[in-house]
C-alpha cells in the first residue's frame, strides 16, 4: 500500500505537469492541441539520450545531470511545439485538431524507425532514476516523488504568475472570441503561439519525468490514449483554466486508473478484456462529466487578473 | 455646418464578393467630430465597409485614408485601436465568461502584462499599471450606472447593458473613431436612448467621431448628422435627417420603384 502512494506520487506528478501545460493550451487559449503525446515523448527522449551514460550505437550517452536533462527536453518539446504552431496555427479548431494528431503521430512514427536516433521499436532501458544512488531502491520512489512534486509546484507557481495578468486575461480572451480580441488591438496569433510554445515545453518536462520515472521507454510509451487523451480527460475533470483544478484532476484520474488496475485483479474477467474495459471507463467518466459537471470538480476562476478583487471559484 | 476637417475617406473603393460587387466606387469623407450616419437597404455594403475599413476584408481596388495617412490596403485588424480606431460589432460580442470589469480592462493597448516576462520579472510594475486601468474602468462603470455589475458575467448581461458595456470599452483606450455597427440591435427601446445619449456625451466631451451603421430609423434619425445613404454599394446621397427623409430616391431604394 505504502508502495502504491509513492507511486501515485511520482505518476500523479508526472500527469499534474502534462496536464498544466495542456491545461494552458486548451483550457485557457483554447487550442485542441492533439500532439500531445508527441511533445511528450519528444521530451522524454531528449533527456533520456542528453542524460543517459551508455549509447550503444544510437545517439547519446552524455550522461549529462538530470536537470540539464529537463531543460533539454523542455528545449526540444518547445521547439517542436513552436514548429506544429506555425504549420497548423492558422487552422480553424477542428482542423487544427486533426493536423496536430497527425503531426503528434509523426513524432511517434521518427522515433519508432529511426534506430540512431531512439533504438527504434526496441527502446532505451536503464535510464537513470535521479538520487536513487542515496537512497536505495526502497526509497527511490519516494524520493522521485517527492522531487516530482515539488517540480511541478514550481510550475504550477511560474504559470499561476503568467496567467492571472493581462497576457492570461488575453489567453482567456482568444478562446472566447477570436474576433473581438483581434479588434482589440491583440495579435491573436502571436499569444497562440506563445501559449502552444509554453505549453509544449511543460509538457516535455512532464514526458521527461515520465521517462526517468519509468526507466525504460519505447516509442509506445507515449501512445495518444495514456499521454494526449488521458490528460484531456484530468484537463476537463478538473476544470477547465484552472491550474489548481488541473493538479487535481491529474491526481485523482490517475488514482482511479490505477486502482483500477488493482481491482481489476479480482474482477471474473478475463485480463485479456481489462484494457478495453477501462479505456470504455474513461470514455463514460468524459461523457458524463460533460452532461453533469461541464465545468469540472474545481470548475474554473471567475477573474484571470490577479489585482480582480473576487477571486471566487465558481462551478456554474 | 461649419466646416470640419476630414477624419477618414475613402476613395473609390471597390470590394467583389465573386461575381458580387459588394462595395461600387465608393467615395465617402467622414468629417471630424461628428456623428455620421451610414444607411442603406440590406446588401448596401454597411457592414463590408466596416469591414474594409478595419483590414477584415482586403479591397479589391481604391484607397482608404485615416487623418490623411494611407490606412487600408496596409493594416490588420489588431493594428486598429493602435491607430485610435475601435470598432464594434452587429451583434455585440463581448467575452462572456470574463467578468465585466475584466472586459474593460482587456481594452487599453500595449499593456505592460501583455507581455509574458513582464509577469515573471516586473510583476510590481504590472500590478501598477493594473490598478490604475482598474480605476479608470471603475470610473467608467459609473458613468454607465453599472458599478454593481464589475464582477458580473459579461454573459450575464442584458442586451442594453452589453451595448453599454461595449461603449464603456471603447472609452478604456479613447479612441478618435469609433465604428458603431447597430446600436439599436438587440437593445429594449428605453435603454436605446440611454445608449443614445452616453455616444452624444462621448461625442461632445472627448471630441469622438462615430461612423453609425444602423437599420433602425428611428435611432439613426435622432443620433445622426449627416447621414450617407449607401445603396448597391455606392453612395447615393448625405445630408441631414429631414433632407433624408424627404428625398425621394431614398424612398425609392428602401421600397422599391
Amino acid at each position: 500500500m505504502i508502495a502504491y502512494i509513492a507511486a501515485l506520487l511520482c505518476m500523479g506528478s508526472v500527469y499534474a505537469i502534462i496536464t498544466l501545460g495542456y491545461n494552458l493550451q486548451w483550457g485557457y487559449t483554447g487550442l485542441f492541441n492533439l500532439s500531445v503525446f508527441g511533445l511528450a515523448a519528444a521530451g522524454g527522449y531528449t533527456s533520456v539520450i542528453l542524460t543517459g551514460a551508455t549509447a550503444g550505437g544510437r545517439l547519446g550517452g552524455y550522461g549529462l545531470p538530470f536537470i540539464i536533462g529537463l531543460v533539454g527536453a523542455a528545449m526540444v518539446s518547445g521547439l517542436l511545439g513552436g514548429l506544429i504552431g506555425m504549420a497548423t496555427l492558422h487552422l480553424e479548431f477542428g482542423f487544427f485538431a486533426i493536423s496536430t494528431l497527425g503531426l503528434g503521430m509523426t513524432i511517434q512514427i521518427i522515433l519508432k524507425n529511426e534506430q540512431w536516433l531512439s533504438n527504434g521499436v526496441w527502446g532505451i532501458g536503464g535510464i537513470h532514476k535521479p538520487l536513487s544512488g542515496f537512497v536505495g531502491n526502497d526509497l527511490s520512489n519516494w524520493v522521485y516523488g517527492i522531487l516530482a512534486f515539488l517540480i511541478m509546484l514550481l510550475i504550477f507557481y511560474l504559470l499561476e504568475r503568467v496567467v492571472k495578468s493581462p497576457w492570461g486575461r488575453i489567453q482567456m480572451a482568444i478562446k472566447e472570441d477570436e474576433k473581438l480580441t483581434e479588434m482589440l488591438g491583440k495579435k491573436v496569433f502571436s499569444y497562440r503561439f506563445q501559449s502552444l510554445v509554453l505549453g509544449s515545453m511543460i509538457i516535455g518536462i512532464g514526458g521527461a519525468m515520465f521517462a526517468h520515472y519509468q526507466g525504460y521507454i519505447n516509442p509506445m510509451s507515449y501512445t495518444d490514449i495514456m499521454m494526449c487523451f488521458l490528460p484531456l480527460l484530468m484537463v476537463v475533470a478538473g476544470g477547465s483554466g484552472n491550474n489548481k483544478g488541473s493538479i487535481v484532476g491529474a491526481f485523482v484520474i490517475w488514482g482511479a486508473w490505477s486502482v483500477s488496475e488493482m481491482v481489476a485483479g479480482y474482477l471474473p474477467i478475463s485480463s485479456a478484456k481489462i484494457p478495453h474495459i477501462r479505456t470504455l471507463v474513461v470514455g463514460i467518466v468524459i461523457i458524463s462529466l460533460l452532461r453533469w459537471r461541464p465545468t469540472g470538480i474545481i470548475g474554473r476562476e471567475q477573474a484571470v487578473s490577479s489585482t480582480a478583487k473576487n477571486k471566487d471559484i465558481i462551478a456554474s | 455646418m461649419k466646416k470640419l476637417s476630414t477624419i477618414l475617406e475613402l476613395v473609390n473603393v471597390n470590394k467583389h464578393f465573386g461575381g458580387i460587387h459588394a462595395v461600387q466606387d465608393a467615395n465617402i469623407e467622414i468629417e471630424k467630430g461628428t456623428i455620421t450616419g451610414l444607411i442603406g437597404p440590406n446588401g448596401a455594403g454597411k457592414t463590408t465597409i466596416f469591414n474594409l475599413i478595419t483590414g477584415f476584408y482586403p479591397l479589391s481596388s481604391g484607397e482608404i485614408f485615416f487623418k490623411g495617412e494611407k490606412l487600408q490596403p496596409g493594416n490588420a485588424p489588431h493594428q486598429m485601436l493602435r491607430k485610435n480606431i475601435y470598432r464594434s460589432f452587429q451583434i455585440t460580442r463581448d467575452l462572456a465568461k470574463i467578468t465585466v470589469l475584466e472586459n474593460l480592462l482587456i481594452a487599453p493597448v500595449n499593456q505592460l502584462g501583455e507581455n509574458i516576462f513582464n509577469n515573471w520579472f516586473n510583476k510590481s510594475g504590472v500590478r501598477k499599471e493594473e490598478d490604475g486601468y482598474k480605476e479608470k474602468a471603475m470610473e467608467i462603470l459609473g458613468f454607465l450606472d453599472m458599478e454593481d455589475k464589475a464582477d458580473e458575467y459579461a454573459g450575464n448581461l442584458p442586451g442594453g447593458e452589453r451595448k453599454l458595456l461595449e461603449l464603456g470599452r471603447m472609452m478604456m483606450v479613447e479612441p478618435e473613431l469609433v465604428l458603431l455597427d447597430e446600436p439599436g440591435a438587440g437593445v429594449p427601446p428605453g435603454m436605446q436612448k440611454k445608449v443614445n445619449d452616453r455616444v452624444r456625451e462621448l461625442n461632445e466631451e472627448k471630441n469622438i467621431t462615430f461612423l453609425v451603421v444602423e437599420h433602425d430609423m428611428a435611432v439613426i434619425m435622432n443620433l445622426c448628422d449627416p447621414i450617407l445613404v449607401l445603396v448597391n454599394g455606392t453612395k447615393l446621397t448625405e445630408g441631414n435627417a429631414e433632407e433624408i427623409q424627404n428625398d425621394e430616391r431614398v424612398i425609392k431604394a428602401y421600397l422599391g420603384e
